[in-house]
């Protein structure tokens, strides 16, 4: 170290007393320093002597700590589950949580609610963590002093508003489609009819509202019945991972896509790589700008015999290169007449919207596999959802009082709107927030905020079904929920949030009738999580050709930039909301694999056109702003697109992102705004990205890691090679024992997204810990699970193919042969087991294993924790520590309770994976292979069915099933 | 050459070598006896904690709640049954009683005062495993498995300790050949039960008709 640094120091200079200044600078600096290279080897040697010490002493006396007085439902011990729901931009997806002792742990989806089915995404799963984030905002605070919530409750209350019917008073909200919140803004509104309530969210589905006023002159929401279709077009719209029925077309989706008999066909067209592009089966990149065209193109070739005069010619002329592509589509589309859909992401203009409409009522298919419905979210369309008024009345001074209320507008709007700055204008702002964030730092009073799983409240689904949110677990930090908050300025100041809730869900129970039982109907739907008949009756709504003609005859479309940015929610971090979690921070990006960051994706052909390479640093200029940004080459992507995620680069309030990735909202983007004209320039800087995943091609190995064919070639080469036919000469004899369980699993990659909620519900199950970004560059995150995906086919469009890896629990593993502690044994039920108190870290295991699952504690991540984010553990699996391998174990903690409760004879459903349980498409099945009618031993013997590395005789009990694919044969 | 006359005088004593081989031999013997002691050590009652009873904040004595008034083991520690943990009692159970009984005795002072303010009695635990330890009680007593198995004679002890090493190998001894520590599922709580007949004979009835299984699988404890 010393000599390389006097090297150097030497080196620089021709002055040699300044060269002797220099070595005496360093070797003062060393004399400084109070561990020499001496002294830390002594040190060293005694410590390690003096180690085998430490086992003399005795682990310190635990307590136990018993009620006082035990809730009758609580067996201390056994968890208990409770139905409540979760929001995002205003619509919900129902949850059952599990609690240990009053204490939430784990989140699942709620198979009752519409919106889930049972599954839960990784926003969902990683909400545990947040509810526990030690950097939550702690303390009511005024101007960063801590003061008492009076002082609040009546600096509120008081203004010149008061006494002019609320004018001066602002309410800025998150999109919400609560019954007992629109309530209570309906009493603010009774009350001070001149007050201003507006609602932001940079990812709310504007443009899918002002489409359908276009199409139908009102503002309704389409709903897709995927399994009843044949045909799917998606105008970038990435349905299988983002909107309120993610879940729900996920699995809907993945249903039909495993039905080889009738299998579903998707198109998609977009510029940037989705999860949803990634399962098409045909997929047009082109410009995010060029979409319009794409549609009016796609339109006039299916016809709209209702539009007078057809679709312009002008729309559509700059889609004539893919004109082929279009016109093949199109045919498909009318060969499924009430059986296709037209699917637009929000991203689109208002126009591809009503001209998505257009083609969905042409082809017949709406009232069969798309039906139109009012939204459940509140004003839906409606001036309150425009920011523009706030931002006037704002830099007006004509705002007294301004309450926002969870959502961090300083952070999340784009910068033109200027929202951050002029918040300060009001005289008095106060802010609901989980952190201390960009919006805390603007305004007068911070008031914590309730998490979710801490509140009373209520929310509906996409569909309207109202679920109640319950809390599991008292306010944390002494948070208050938005209905408490914005009590304030109701008659009932001191309503508490149940007391609301309750009242109100008893109103919708007895809307069909008062009965005597509503008690008995509340606990009902508490229990079941969802509130009967409250769905919102679909209408039949017709499309007003004449208005659309003429909306279309004034749209003049403008020439795509050369260079477009185009902006995306973050599948981690949304808008930057989740910013503090860790365990979203840390979940690869299902298509570039980068973690702990956000990086500008460019295509293979753009990246040599300005001479990038992924950890490029480039500056992006757009709108008179300028940001830098790390580059990822992404092939696939459109060559005129810059692709840029939402919610990186904040600054406070989510400290464990700080600083990391870039800013898009500084450069005056969002979702629902056309995309930018952007400049690139190369800056010469490096960035060293966190991405878990560079081997991204198969090297020729396909049939060996990642089955995939079309359904065509799938048919003809029937039946396939099977690995049975192979099966390798081994000194090991294994014979699977008949008298337990022979536990295993298989994934079906036809079904997979690669969406990441899998990594996350293993994370939080299995107590996985992060790493960080400097420890996920060396290469080593602790992802029990994780996703590889794999570019397939033609460098610079490939196919982008998705395939979870985890333990394979091979029976004849490589990994226990080399273990010289026996920490990896098989148990008799086909566990490949890890031992941690066993294992003494030789890691030979690792180097063994074929499919690198096995992940080692280089540090003892879990020490130091809060005490406050040690609440999230699993109290039924081992916090591991340093200097331990571990690895995924089919979540052996589920099946050895489920195997205590089958042996007493009170056993449930069959035992699930974390994994299993939470995947939306339904790809992973675990289950015992020796009941052939199991769901498990079916897939197994598909004729899909295949070992990964199957040749090396490893007999995982890990089976994939092949990814096919539906391709239409006009387009080859 | 005057120098190198001087060099030949002999540096080391004749007792020299056996110096070398005296701290060969510790060093060795060092090597080898180091760890055994301190695999000896881990199984000694002091390092097991074996037959020390903790101090308690409530000088709760089994002897006379169990053997004078007939409690049975499952009124307090009723999670035995259904749960991985047998559970300590809430005050609200102690409570139950001592309503009526001994409401004013100073050494239930501390029972009242958790009751009345709301403040959990802060037990010191006994009968401690390793975090990596998943032990279930209702696996073990609903199959046959008795309370003084593993926790000794409970009902004569004024204060609680440990009755048993609660080693792995312990553990193992009756996971290895659990026929020779069962017993008919009505008596799991007795304290005083002999077996009728020969323990193997009546065990290897017991663990056909309970259907009890030899687990020895890691995962069976360590998750």
């Amino acid at each position: 170290m010393t000599s390389a640094r006097e090297a150097r120091a030497f080196d620089d200079d021709d002055d040699p007393r300044r060269r002797r200044a220099a070595a005496l600078a360093i070797a003062l600096e060393d004399a400084r320093d109070p561990i020499a290279r001496r002294d830390f080897l002594a040190r060293m040697g005694a410590a390690l002597a003096l180690a085998g010490l430490g086992a003399c002493t005795r682990a310190p006396r635990q307590e136990i700590v018993p009620y006082v007085v035990q809730p009758p439902e609580v067996t201390p011990g056994v968890p208990r589950h409770y139905a409540t729901a979760s929001t995002l931009d205003g619509y919900a997806i129902g949850l059952v949580v599990e609690s240990h002792e009053g204490r939430p742990t784990k989140i699942e989806g709620n198979p009752e609610h519409p919106a889930s089915l049972g599954a839960a995404g990784a926003f969902e799963q990683a909400s545990v963590l947040s509810l526990y984030d030690p950097g939550r905002a702690r303390a009511v605070t005024e101007r960063g002093s801590v003061v008492a919530w009076s002082r609040v409750e009546e600096a509120l209350t008081r203004g010149a508003w008061t006494s002019t019917e609320g004018k001066g008073l602002h309410l800025l909200l998150q999109p919400t489609s609560s019954p007992t919140l629109a309530a209570l803004l309906d009493e603010i509104r009774e009350r001070l009819p001149r007050a201003a309530i507006s609602f932001y969210s940079p990812t709310a589905p504007e443009n899918a509202w002002e489409g359908a006023r276009f199409a139908f002159g009102r503002v309704l929401e389409p709903r897709f019945a995927l399994e009843r279709a044949d045909v799917v077009v998606s105008l970038e719209a990435d349905f299988l991972t983002t909107g309120p029925a993610r879940l729900r077309l996920a699995r809907s989706f993945a249903d039909r896509r495993a039905a080889l008999d009738a299998m579903i066909r998707l198109y998609v067209v977009e510029a940037i790589c989705s999860v949803t592009g990634a399962m098409a089966d045909h997929r047009l990149r082109v410009r995010s700008g060029e979409i319009l065209a794409v549609a009016a193109e796609l339109a006039s070739a299916v016809g709209l015999p209702g539009l007078p005069g057809g679709v312009p010619p002008t729309l559509r002329a700059a889609a004539a290169p893919h004109r082929a592509w279009i016109a093949a589509t199109a045919r498909d589309l009318a060969a499924h007449r009430g059986r296709s859909a037209v699917i637009v992401g929000n991203s689109q203009p208002p126009e591809v919207h009503a001209l998505a409409h257009a083609i969905n009522a042409a082809l017949g298919n709406l009232g069969t596999t798309v039906t139109l419905a009012p939204s459940p979210v509140v004003d839906a369309g409606g001036p309150a959802h425009d920011t523009a008024r706030l931002a006037g009345e704002l830099a007006d001074g004509q705002v007294d009082t301004l309450v926002v209320c969870g959502t961090n507008v300083a952070y999340a709007s784009p910068a033109d709107q200027s929202l951050g700055e002029l918040l300060a204008r009001a005289r008095q702002s106060a802010y609901l927030g989980l952190h201390a964030d960009e919006t805390a730092a603007k305004c007068t009073f911070v008031i914590p905020e309730a998490h979710a799983l801490e509140s009373w409240g209520d929310t509906r689904a996409f569909d309207g079904t109202a679920s109640i949110v319950q809390p599991l677990i008292d306010p944390l930090f002494g948070g208050r929920t938005e209905l408490e908050l914005l009590s304030l300025f109701t008659t009932r100041r001191d309503a508490r949030a149940y007391d609301r809730v309750r009242a109100r869900v008893h109103a919708d129970l007895t809307r069909g009738g008062a009965g005597a039982d509503l008690e008995q109907r509340w606990r009902r739907a508490l229990k079941r999580g969802i509130v009967d008949d409250t769905t919102i009756a679909p209408v039949d709504a017709r499309v007003d050709w004449a208005a659309l003609a003429k909306r279309l005859a004034r749209t003049t479309p403008t020439p795509p930039p050369a260079l477009e940015l185009v902006i995306r929610p973050d599948p981690r971090v949304h808008d930057g909301r989740f910013a503090a979690n860790a365990w979203l921070l840390e979940l690869p990006h299902p298509i570039t694999k980068l973690t702990w960051a956000n990086a500008a994706t460019v295509s293979v052909q753009a990246a040599a056109q300005h001479g990038l390479e992924t950890g490029d640093e480039i500056e992006l200029r757009a709108s008179g702003a300028t940001i830098t940004a790390a580059v990822i080459v992404v092939p696939g992507q459109a060559d005129g697109s810059i692709g840029l995620t939402l919610g990186w680069g904040r600054t406070r309030g989510a400290e464990l992102a700080h600083g990391r990735g870039a800013n898009a909202f500084a450069l005056a983007a969002g979702v629902a705004v056309a995309p930018l004209s952007v400049d690139i320039r190369k800056t010469g800087a490096r960035h060293d990205l966190a991405i878990t995943q560079r081997q991204r091609d198969l090297a020729g190995r396909d049939e060996d890691i990642l089955r995939h064919a079309t359904l065509e070639e799938h048919r003809r080469s029937r039946p396939p090679p099977r690995d049975e036919g192979r099966r390798h000469l081994t000194l090991y004899t294994k014979e699977p024992r008949e008298d337990v369980h022979q536990w295993g699993m298989a994934i079906d990659l036809t079904r997979c997204t690669g969406c990441g909620a899998c990594v996350i519900a293993c994370q939080a199950e299995n107590n996985v810990p992060t790493v960080g970004p400097d420890a996920v560059y060396l290469g080593r995150e602790m992802h029990w699970l994780r996703v590889d995906t794999y570019l397939v086919g033609d460098p610079e469009d490939p196919e982008i193919a998705p395939q979870p890896m985890l333990c394979q629990h091979c029976e004849t593993a490589p990994c226990e042969y080399v273990c010289p502690v026996n920490a990896t044994v098989h148990s008799a039920d086909g566990l490949n087991e890890m031992v941690y108190n066993r294992c003494v870290g030789t890691r030979f295991c690792s180097n063994n294993c074929p499919y690198k699952v096995r992940r080692f504690n280089w540090f003892d991540f879990h020490r130091g924790e809060d005490a406050t984010r040690e609440l999230a553990h699993n109290p039924d699996v081992t916090v591991r520590q340093r200097g331990v391998m571990e690895k995924c174990t089919f979540c052996v903690q589920r099946l050895r309770e489920h195997g205590i409760r089958e042996r007493q004879g009170r056993a449930a459903a069959p035992p699930r994976t974390a994994c299993q349980q939470t995947c939306p498409s339904a790809a992973i099945v675990f289950g015992d292979l020796r009941d052939a009618s199991s769901d498990v031993a079916r897939l197994r013997s598909d004729e899909r069915a295949y070992a990964v590395l199957g040749e090396l005789g490893t007999e995982p009990r890990v089976r994939y099933l092949a990814r096919l694919k539906n391709p239409n044969p006009e387009l080859g | 050459m005057h120098g190198a006359a001087d060099l030949r005088v002999n540096l080391f004593p004749a007792y020299a070598n056996q110096i070398y081989w005296l701290a060969i031999g510790s060093a060795a013997a060092a090597i080898v006896g180091a760890p055994a002691a301190l695999i000896a050590w881990a199984r000694t009652p002091y390092a097991t904690g074996q037959g020390e009873p903790p101090e308690q904040p409530v000088k709760f004595d089994h002897r006379h709640h169990v053997r004078d008034e007939g409690i049975g083991c499952e009124y307090c520690h009723g999670g035995a049954t259904r749960s991985a943990r047998a559970g300590v009692p809430a005050t609200s159970v102690c409570v139950g009683c001592h309503a009526q009984i001994w409401t004013t005795s100073p050494e239930l002072g501390r029972v009242r005062e958790s009751y009345f303010t709301n403040a959990p009695i802060r037990w010191r635990r006994v009968n401690a495993l390793p975090d990596f330890v998943f032990f279930d009680h209702s696996a073990h007593v609903n199959k046959g498995v008795g309370c003084v198995t593993c926790h000794g004679r409970v009902d004569l002890m004024g204060q609680v300790y440990q009755a048993r090493p609660l080693t792995m190998r312990w553990c193992l001894e009756c996971h290895r050949e659990p026929e020779g520590h069962l017993r008919p599922l009505d008596e799991v709580t007795n304290m005083e039960w002999t077996p009728d007949r020969p323990q193997d004979v009546l065990g290897r009835e017991l663990r056909a008709s309970l259907g009890v299984r030899s687990i020895v699988d890691c995962s069976g404890c360590h998750r």
